[in-house]
This record gives structure tokens, C-alpha cells and sequence, in this order.
């Protein structure tokens, strides 16, 4: 039978446990410092925006910063208009691995919140107006909707113009700006005339402008993520794992008792926040699937504590004091083994992902649960014990066991 | 050996059956080729018909397609529902001759401002509005103005109809290639997800939903054409495509015997039409008709109608169900404008003992027989067939559903859209099974490296779950996303650690210096407790994610939640019953541990 851990091994972990513990504490500020002051590098799931993955068939040499260039000057185009470019339209282009593909890839962003800004829906207006006079009414232009703008006329608009309104009139007036227009679709009665104005979004507007470059161009991956959408989604995403964290405290606090549940809340906490401050300083980008690495984390991460508080449970009984510092100790000591197993194994899974998986998300999933694993076992020890220890001597029973005189004096470290 | 084990034994065996069985069309699925698994008939062809018709699907995300998020503007609807509400009280005003100054709504909500000329006449017209008691109130009255205000239950109502209508209208417009989903979520959104579409496809797709509204139309049938049958005659009619007829009560009482074509194959029934145009004035319509409502594979029916709409769904002003206590049944009650009722009237009389359709986006939805000429503008549809009265209620609704998705058109926009390319779809699945073939080849080497042959109980041991897990996410038809990969690798993770646990346990207590019987029997005893918590607390959190998570999320709780279910029982079961085998039936003394 061959050992990892020495099954007689007296290593006195908790008597660093100040220091680790200020160590986890500080790391948890910083930590908390580095998201707030640099934020969180947003994927287009939170963002919300347009994201184009550009296939170009590499016959022709295109390089990073012509493609950066035109996708400008489509993001910014109907913008230019705006007061001093008030309003930024953030854009980012990168170069995109694909093995099995000969083709050159580039992935484009546009984190534009609406397709239309305020002053351009000013001026559709004002040039329906011109046109129309007072037959026509309004047009409704919905920021979620993106790229679809509503025209309405006035009741019998058409037997008091004396003619029909012709489609092609209105397509010319938003196609001015840049846009290009898909269809217009008659979607009114006819006392009541009323159009839909459908643009061919802007991923078409994308690859139209980089025809120049190569006209193999085309658009292997279209995404776009509308704000409110963009909102929902982190906003259910944070919930659900928060009331997934508050049952976990609840059921441990039966199972257990309740000084062991903060303790391992807090560990959770502890090793979400600073996976996700790592991820900031490395600029790794937040999607939905890092957010399916994260919880995977936390889900090893309670695994790995519970593992450590079962042992305690078992033979914690009443003790206080530096009786119960020895418990946690050996029950740390006693699982040793099998933490060194479990988080090798894992480790080596994650290595498997990150080196097979790279430039899908499995990889960023290896890499998010390579960091897990490390800081949970870490965690197991140096935040969820400490503080089950100091919750229970400062709230707990307060008669000391007989464990104490079984002490042994001596540890090896 | 123990009776007991004879049992667990058999328990185990009968579940790895069981779950073979259920998994061998989702293993089938996961060997083919990107290419076979995009074609239906080649998948059909690959599993043996023996085996069950549930397996899993790849995501979008995996395998390539379209995923569209489209929104529901029903506040729209709910807007228009109160424009409309603004004639209707013009006309019965008119009728009843009280002068009314004017009607209109002042802002976006669901409010009339309705100005009398003369105050007086306000009893008068209060009496009007009571007629829409319910749905409608008066908010405030002060001399010559009222305020008259939508109920907010009617709203919700409204808003609810409208989402539930764009759905139904969506799903009548999605041609009929790949496989698509459609599913409401959230409040009002719908989503669409369609795998394995080439990229006209795509466009068509977009090209039909977006920025459309729904057109409803009724047609009068022709039954007295022979049109049918002349084309069942001819020499390229698919066998696919039959010749039936049905007969029911025409004018004069004389029984009508209407012909109609027939087929499960939509496109080879349209291809055959279009080789043999319909007669002058006329045109073929399409009923998509199921025998209930889960029935998952449709026929369509062919019906000659009056190219010429008779009647759209503009004059239509409302729709809903109401139960007929006299008859004791569900009807239809539709309401038509004025000059709808007018056209309506001269419909319905010329027209008496005739079928017709109700077509909604060219596809016919129902045809009901007009029973006689209905004057008021107020039309019932009486639905019959041999049902039970809540498949009646279900039709009913449907039916009303496509009344007002006619009547009151919501707009649809899109909110999210992905499309994913088959080729990178292809690569993340080549690159997936990839990893997570080395991923379990290592945990292998180094789980026998360390546990010599206990090692391979462990890995028995997870073969046996994830053999489970997979036969009981395909028993569901679940879709397999890459964060339903990160659940799966965690609930993997969880189960070696279990096994882990449980050896260490073993170690310790051979240390103790027991015999392999006893410290078997005491090391999955202490175990138990540590491997119970771990999983239930990620069960507990799993049900959360699940219950609170959206899209993402929701895949990896799904794949987490019944891994971990299974977890308990294969980690807990499996390898004791390979240490009971040996310790207790074949003797060993000493473990390979």
C-alpha cells in the first residue's frame, strides 16, 4: 500500500492559521478592491451588443487593424452625427483560433446598446414629416427591439393624400443613415396605414464593409444580445446563487450545526470572489460559461469542506479550547490523503481541458477550476475551519471535553 | 455470500440494463458523423427501431443553428385593444345618439379620454358603458369628461393572450426544415432554437419572423370542384400524397361530399400542387391537422378556397371563449367592426350549409359550417368532434388564439440572437469528446497507479453512473449544452472523490490492523455520512439553480442535479457490492487497496 501522506501525519496546520487567515482576509479585500477599481471585463451575455465571428478564406493576407478599422466606421456611422460623438460605441476585434479550419477568423464586437440614438430618431422624424405633412403621426421606435422601426399615419391617411404611400419612400428615408434596409412590411389597416421598417442588422452592415478587403467574407458566428436581455440574465444568474448559497447554509446548519454553516458560506464566498478577481487582473472575459465555471468551483469548493467539517463532526463532541483546535487539526490530517487525491485527479482533468479544449469554452472552464481547486482546498483549511473554530469557542458550550487530556503535546510540522 | 447481496446484485444489474437500453440511441447519436446526425432520415436508419425514441440532443452551442430570443411588444396589443375600444364606444354612442365631442387615448396607458358635448347626456352614456362591466371601467367623470380605464386583470390578460399569440404565430411561420423549439420565456419573450440550418435557410427564417404580423383570413370552401380529383389522376402524384373526401350537410340539407388530398410529407404535397395550378379564382390551402394536441407527427390536408380573402381579420374586434350553458358546450364567440358585421352578414347568407376556413398566415385553421346568416356582428363557433370536454376547452382556446392573433397583432422583435456555424459547432464537439476522453483516461492511470485494483472498482463505479446519468437524461430528451458538460465533469469529480473517500476510509482502518471483512464493512460505514452531505448540499443547490437560473445555468443544474441523484446511489452501491464479492464470497484476506 503506497502513501501519499504518511497515515501518522501530525502536520499542525492551524498554528499558521493567523496568518493564513489575515492572509485570506487581505486577499479577500484586494480581491473585492481589484473588481471594483477594474471591473469586470463583461462578455456579450452581460454587455449585451453585436458579437460577429469574420471567416475570411485566407487566400488574401487581411490583417487585424484593417478589419479594426472598417468595423469603426460602420459602429460609429450614424453616430458621427451625435453632438461631439457623446456617446462612444465601444469596439474590439480579435484574432480567432480555429484548428481545423484554414481560414483567417476574426471576432468583432460592437457593444452598441441600440441600433438607433436619440437625435437619428429626431431626424427620421423630422424628414417623415417633411415628406408626409400632418398625414403622418408618429413613428415608435422600441431600444430593445434593435432593428426594427414602426411608421404610423394618420386615420385615412391614403384617401386624404389621395394615393398610397409607397414603401420605397420610406425605406429611402432610413436607409440615408447608413442602415440597410431588409424589407418594409405593410402592417396596417387600411383606414389606418402603418409600416414596419426592418433593417438588415448590423452583422450584414459588418461583413458588407469588409468585402473590400476579401470578398470571401462571411459571418461564421453571428450573436447579438439585446440590453434588457443582457441585464436579466446577471440578474437571475446573481440570484439564483444566492438562494442556492442561503440553502446550503440552512441544510448545513441542520445536518451540522450552526456554527459550522458560516464557515462554510463565507469559504464559498471567499473562493468566488477572489476566482473572479484573478479573472479581472487576466482581462478573461465574463460570459455565461464563466459563470458555469464558478459555480462548478463552488460546488467543489463545499464538497472539500464538508469532507473536512464530517470529520470534525465525528469526534468534535464538546470540545473547546485548544482540545478543539486538536480535533480540527487531526480531522485535517486524517483527510489529508484524500484531499491530495481528489484534488490531483481534478487538477489533471482540468489540465486535459484546458490543453484539448483550447479556444472553446471548456478550456476557460479549465482554467477557472484549475483556480478553484487550489483555493478550495485551501479554503477547506485556512477560512471554513478558523472560523467554525472561533464562532464555537466564542458562542458554543462552554464545558471542556475529555478529548483534552488525550492531547498530545508534541507536532511535527 | 448473504441473500442481500444476491438482491443488490440483481438491483444493479437490472439498472445498468435498463440504462443501456435507454442509452444506446444517444451513444448511436454521439459516434455518427456531423453529417449524419444533421440528416433525420440517416440518424433514423442508424438506430434500430427497437430501441427508444428518446436521446439526446446537442445544443446549439455544440452542434450549430440558430437560437433567437424574440420579444412580444403587448403593450402593443394592449394599446390597440384600447384604440379600438375608442370606436366601439363612437359607434354605440352614434346608435343611442348621444353627441359625443371626442374619444381618444391621451398617453400609453390602457385610458380613454372621452369628451361629452353636452354633460348632461352623461347618465346616458354611463348606461353604454356598463355594457363592458368587467373588463372596463369609468375612472373619473368631471362635467363634460370621463376617464374610461382597462381593468388590470383584462390587461394581463390581454398581455398574456398577446404572448401566447406571437407563439402561435411564430411556430405557423418557421418552415419545416431541421428541428425547431419554440418555448415561451420569461414573461414576454419566446424562444426559438433551430439546429443544423445552411445559411438560406437561416435568412428565410429571419426573413419570415421578423417584423411580420399575423394576417388572418376567412375563406369560403369550394366544395363542388372536382379540381382534386382530376390531379390524383395524374401519373406524378407521390404515393405519398391520397385522394380522400368528406361528407357533411350542404345547402338544402343535401349531404356534400368534398374531396381533399392528403400526406404526412408537407414539402412533396406542396411540390406536387404547384406542378398543377388551381383553377381560376381559386387556391389551394394547407391544414396542418393532428389527431390531439401532443400528437407528434401532423398530416396535411388540402383545401380549395376563394383566392380572394372574404373577410380579414382587420374587422375582426375581439375573440374569446365562453361556455354556453343552455347548450352545455364550449363556443367561440367572435365579434366583428361595422363594416365587418356588414360583410360578415352578406357572407354568412350567401354562403348558408358552407364551410369556411379560418386562415391564419396561409395555413387554414379550422373550417366550421356557416349555420345560417348572422346579422349582428357577433359570430359562435360551436366546436364539436368526439372529445372530451376539456380537449373541447383546449381547441376552443387554441381557436380563439388564432382569432385574435388576427385581430389584435402584437409585434414580435428579437431581443437575443446566436447563430453558430456548423463547422466551429462541430469543432467544439470534436475538441469536447477530446478532452474529456484524456480527462477520464487521466483520473484512470493515476486512480489504479494509487488504488491498484480498487482503483478499477472505482472506475466500474463511474461507468455505472455515468451510464445511469445518460440513460436518464435521454429518457427526458434532455439537450446537451457545454455547461451541461461543466455540471457533468463536477458530478464525475464528485463521484471519484466518493470513492476516494470511501478508500481512505478502508486504509485507515486496515491500519487499525482489522481484517479486510471488517474494515470494509466499518470504512463504507464512515464514509456514508461525508459522501450523503456533499451530495445533498449539491442536490439542494442544484434544485435552486434550476428553479431561479435562466438558459445556461439551467443546463448545468439540470446535468448536476441528476448526476448527484445518482451519484448517491452508484457510489455508495456499486463498490460495495465488488468489496462484498471479494471479502466475503471469494475470502480475501488481503486488499488491493
Amino acid at each position: 500500500m503506497f502513501n501519499i501522506v504518511r497515515p501518522d501525519s501530525k502536520i499542525d496546520f492551524l498554528s499558521k492559521a493567523r496568518l493564513f487567515g489575515g492572509i485570506s482576509i487581505g486577499s479577500f479585500v484586494i480581491a473585492v478592491a481589484i473588481i471594483s477599481i477594474f471591473g469586470l471585463n463583461l462578455g456579450l451575455d452581460f454587455s449585451g451588443g453585436h458579437e460577429i465571428l469574420l471567416e475570411f478564406d485566407g487566400t488574401k493576407n487581411v490583417r487585424i487593424g484593417q478589419v479594426r478599422e472598417r468595423l469603426d466606421r460602420v459602429a460609429s456611422g450614424d453616430i458621427a452625427q451625435e453632438e461631439g460623438g457623446k456617446r462612444s460605441v465601444e469596439t474590439a476585434v480579435q484574432s480567432f483560433e480555429v484548428p481545423t479550419s484554414t481560414s483567417t477568423f476574426f471576432l468583432a464586437r460592437i457593444e452598441r446598446q441600440q441600433t438607433f440614438g436619440d437625435q437619428e430618431i429626431q431626424a427620421f422624424d423630422a424628414a417623415f414629416r417633411a415628406k408626409y405633412k400632418e398625414f403622418f403621426k408618429r413613428i415608435r421606435y422600441n431600444p430593445d427591439a434593435g432593428d426594427v422601426v414602426e411608421v404610423e399615419f394618420v386615420d385615412n391617411a391614403t384617401t386624404a393624400m389621395g394615393k398610397p404611400i409607397d414603401p420605397a419612400d420610406l425605406e429611402a428615408i432610413v436607409a440615408g443613415t447608413q442602415h440597410e434596409v431588409r424589407l418594409v412590411r405593410d402592417i396596417g389597416r387600411p383606414d389606418r396605414p402603418r409600416f414596419s421598417v426592418v433593417l438588415k442588422g448590423i452583422g450584414v452592415s459588418v461583413v458588407n464593409a469588409m468585402r473590400d478587403l476579401d470578398p470571401s467574407v462571411r459571418a461564421a458566428r453571428v450573436e447579438f444580445v439585446g440590453p434588457t436581455v443582457g441585464r436579466q440574465l446577471r440578474d437571475d444568474g446573481l440570484l439564483a446563487v444566492l438562494y442556492a448559497l442561503m440553502c446550503i447554509l440552512v441544510y448545513i446548519a441542520l445536518r451540522f450545526d450552526v456554527f459550522y454553516s458560516p464557515g462554510a458560506v463565507i469559504c464559498l464566498f471567499h473562493d468566488a470572489v477572489v476566482t473572479v478577481a484573478l479573472l479581472a487582473i487576466v482581462g478573461e472575459e465574463f460570459s455565461l460559461a464563466t459563470i458555469a465555471g464558478l459555480l462548478t468551483l463552488v460546488g467543489y469548493s463545499i464538497n472539500d469542506t464538508i469532507v473536512v467539517f464530517d470529520r470534525i463532526r465525528e469526534t468534535a463532541g464538546k470540545a473547546q479550547g485548544a482540545a478543539l483546535r486538536e480535533v480540527v487539526n487531526r480531522a485535517v490530517n486524517e483527510t489529508l490523503g484524500r484531499t491530495i487525491m481528489t484534488s490531483s485527479t481534478t487538477l489533471l482533468a482540468c489540465i486535459c481541458l484546458m490543453a484539448l479544449g483550447r479556444g472553446t469554452v471548456l478550456a476557460s472552464f479549465g482554467e477557472i477550476m484549475f483556480v478553484g481547486i487550489i483555493l478550495g482546498t485551501y479554503s477547506s483549511v485556512y477560512v471554513a475551519a478558523p472560523i467554525f473554530i472561533y464562532l464555537r469557542e466564542r458562542f458554543g458550550p462552554k464545558e471542556v471535553a475529555r478529548v483534552a487530556k488525550t492531547r498530545s503535546a508534541q507536532f511535527e510540522v | 455470500m448473504e441473500r442481500s447481496w444476491y438482491w443488490r446484485f440483481l438491483l444493479v444489474l437490472g439498472f445498468v440494463g435498463l440504462a443501456a437500453y435507454y442509452a444506446a440511441p444517444s451513444a448511436i447519436y454521439f459516434m455518427a458523423t456531423p453529417e449524419q446526425r444533421r440528416s433525420k432520415s440517416e440518424l433514423e436508419a442508424m438506430i434500430p427501431s427497437w430501441l427508444p425514441k428518446h436521446r439526446f440532443n446537442l445544443g446549439i452551442d455544440l452542434q450549430g443553428g440558430l437560437h433567437l430570443v424574440m420579444g412580444v411588444d403587448a403593450d402593443k396589443a394592449v394599446q390597440d385593444r384600447t384604440d379600438r375600444m375608442g370606436d366601439e364606444i363612437l359607434e354605440e354612442a352614434q346608435k343611442k345618439d348621444i353627441k359625443l365631442k371626442s374619444v381618444r387615448r391621451p398617453g400609453d396607458a390602457p385610458e380613454l379620454e372621452i369628451v361629452l358635448e353636452d354633460a348632461a347626456q352623461w347618465e346616458k352614456l354611463k348606461s353604454v358603458l356598463e355594457a363592458w362591466k368587467g373588463s372596463w371601467a369609468v375612472k373619473s367623470h368631471l362635467g363634460d369628461t370621463a376617464v374610461f380605464s382597462m381593468d388590470s386583470a383584462y390587461e394581463t390578460k390581454l398581455k398574456d393572450d398577446a404572448v401566447a399569440q406571437a407563439q402561435k404565430t411564430l411556430t405557423n411561420r418557421l418552415p419545416v426544415v431541421g428541428e425547431a423549439e419554440i418555448r415561451r420565456r420569461g414573461a414576454s419573450s419566446i424562444m426559438i432554437q433551430m439546429a443544423g440550418l445552411t445559411a438560406e435557410q437561416e435568412t428565410s427564417v429571419k426573413q419570415n419572423i421578423i417584423g411580420r404580423t399575423a394576417q388572418l383570413e376567412f375563406k369560403v370552401v369550394d366544395d363542388q370542384s372536382t379540381y382534386f380529383n382530376e390531379i390524383a389522376d395524374q401519373p406524378d402524384r407521390p404515393p405519398e400524397v391520397e385522394l380522400k373526401s368528406e361528407s357533411y350537410q350542404g345547402p338544402g340539407d343535401a349531404i356534400v361530399t368534398r374531396p381533399y388530398l392528403e400526406s404526412t410529407d408537407r414539402a412533396k404535397l406542396k411540390a406536387f400542387l404547384d406542378r398543377h395550378p388551381a383553377p381560376l379564382g381559386r387556391v389551394v390551402g394547407l391544414e396542418e391537422f393532428r389527431t390531439s394536441k401532443n400528437d407528434p407527427k401532423p398530416v396535411y390536408r388540402t383545401w380549395l378556397l376563394n383566392k380572394k380573402a372574404d373577410l380579414t381579420g382587420e374587422s375582426l374586434t375581439d375573440a374569446f371563449v365562453h361556455f354556453d350553458t343552455e347548450e352545455n358546450a364550449y363556443v367561440v364567440i367572435m365579434n366583428f367592426d361595422r363594416k365587418g358585421a356588414d360583410a360578415f352578414h352578406r357572407l354568412t347568407k350567401e354562403n348558408t350549409k358552407r364551410k369556411m376556413a379560418i386562415v391564419l398566415d396561409d395555413l387554414v385553421d379550422s373550417a366550421p359550417i356557416i349555420q345560417g346568416p348572422i346579422p349582428n356582428g357577433t359570430a359562435r363557433i360551436t366546436l364539436g368532434g368526439f372529445k372530451s370536454q376539456n380537449e373541447i376547452l383546449d381547441d376552443a382556446n387554441d381557436l380563439a388564439i388564432v382569432l385574435k392573433a388576427g385581430a389584435l397583432p402584437a409585434p414580435v422583435f428579437p431581443q437575443e440572437e446566436r447563430t453558430v456555424g456548423a463547422t466551429l459547432g462541430d469543432d467544439a464537439v470534436r475538441k469536447g469528446k477530446l478532452a474529456l476522453l484524456f480527462a477520464g483516461l487521466a483520473t484512470l492511470v493515476v486512480m489504479i497507479a494509487y488504488y491498484r485494483w480498487s482503483g478499477v472498482v472505482a472506475l466500474t463505479a463511474m461507468s455505472v453512473n455515468m451510464l445511469l446519468l445518460f440513460a436518464i437524461l435521454a429518457a427526458f430528451d434532455a439537450t446537451l449544452t457545454l455547461p451541461g458538460i461543466a455540471g457533468l465533469t463536477l458530478t464525475i469529480g464528485m463521484a471519484v472523490d466518493a470513492n476516494i473517500i470511501q478508500f481512505e476510509r478502508i486504509r485507515e482502518e486496515l491500519r487499525m490492523g482489522k481484517t479486510a471483512r471488517a474494515a470494509v464493512d466499518a470504512g463504507f460505514g464512515k464514509a456514508f455520512s461525508a459522501i450523503f452531505d456533499a451530495n445533498v448540499t449539491t442536490l439542494l443547490a442544484s434544485i435552486v439553480l434550476y428553479q431561479y437560473g435562466s438558459g445556461p445555468i439551467r443546463g448545468f443544474a439540470t446535468t448536476l442535479g441528476v448526476g448527484v441523484l445518482v451519484n448517491t446511489f452508484t457510489a455508495v452501491i456499486v463498490p460495495r457490492l465488488i468489496f462484498d464479492y471479494f471479502t466475503k464470497a471469494r475470502r480475501v484476506q488481503e486488499l488491493s487497496i
